[in-house]
């Protein structure tokens, strides 16, 4: 669907990996909805 | 799971392969080969070939676990030199060579990757000359003798600093700087002293020169479109 592994999408879902952009635009793409629904920075990340 | 794709038939045959000359030759260079064939995937993608076959995360993985393994070989390779140069055995300066070129071609990238070449070609010139002539220093003995020999390395550095105002003439006087080392190096004595030092100091010289010429080369070809507007 957009060219990567199960174990990506998996660690990704899990907060293990954070997606190059291309590939975070990918994703909203193909479930049809924005990068912003999809991801949100985290307390931490704000630092 | 093993993902079955063609570099993955490809990295199995070359295994397969090894393994079978490795058998019938005895020679260590097969069992080389046979490792390698691991390292098919991560240096296909990383070369720039084959990316459709290798995801964003794997490729992360290998070139964090490519910077371990690396930490690890020089380790490995100082333990063994420092082992052999302390029995007075004269194969430590292989291990030496190893651990140089290592991190020469590891400095090397880490200024390559940058694509700025006017950026690039200059920090190699500037390195590979001032590292010329720290080591010069070291083996000259007056003052004038140093003085002699730390000039062709600061001649180096000083063409760096200029590279981006005259790529074009500083990398053909690169280029033919580079070669006449190389000759030099390798031809009045031969040992892998020699060899390493013509590799370290010459490769860059190499690629800086040609790159700044190439970066010439472009400025001129836009500059008559950018004259005629």
């Amino acid at each position: 669907m957009v060219s990567v592994s199960r174990q990506t999408i998996i660690s990704i879902e899990r907060g293990d990996y954070a997606p190059s952009v291309k590939l975070a635009l990918l994703l909203a793409a193909k479930l049809e909805t924005t990068v912003e629904q999809l991801f949100q920075l985290e307390e931490k990340d704000h630092a | 799971m093993l993902k079955k794709d063609p570099i993955f038939w490809w990295a199995t045959g070359i295994f397969v392969l090894a393994l079978g000359l490795f058998a019938i030759t005895q020679n260590q260079f097969w069992l080389a080969l046979m490792i390698g064939s691991y390292l098919l995937r991560p240096t296909l993608a990383s070369l720039g070939f084959a990316k459709s076959y290798v995801d964003e995360r794997q490729l992360s993985i290998h070139y964090r676990s490519g910077n371990i393994g690396f930490a690890v070989t020089l380790i490995v390779c100082v333990i063994f030199a420092v082992k052999l140069g302390v029995e007075n055995n004269p194969d430590f300066e292989l291990f030496a060579a190893a651990i140089i070129i290592g991190l020469a071609a590891k400095a090397l990238f880490n200024v390559l990757l940058i694509k700025n070449i006017r950026e690039t070609a200059s920090k190699i010139l500037i390195g590979v000359g001032l590292l010329v002539a720290l080591f010069a220093s070291l083996d000259a003995g007056s003052f004038t003798g140093i003085i002699m020999s730390v000039l062709p390395g600061l001649v180096i550095a000083g063409l760096g600093l200029l590279a981006s105002r005259f790529p074009r003439v500083i990398g053909i006087v690169i280029i033919v700087l580079a070669v006449a080392a190389m000759i030099f190096l390798l031809t009045f004595k031969t040992g892998w002293g020699q060899v390493v030092t013509a590799a370290v100091i010459g490769i860059p010289l190499l690629i800086a020169g040609a790159g700044l010429y190439r970066a010439g080369q472009r400025d001129a070809d836009i500059a008559p479109t950018v004259n005629a507007q």
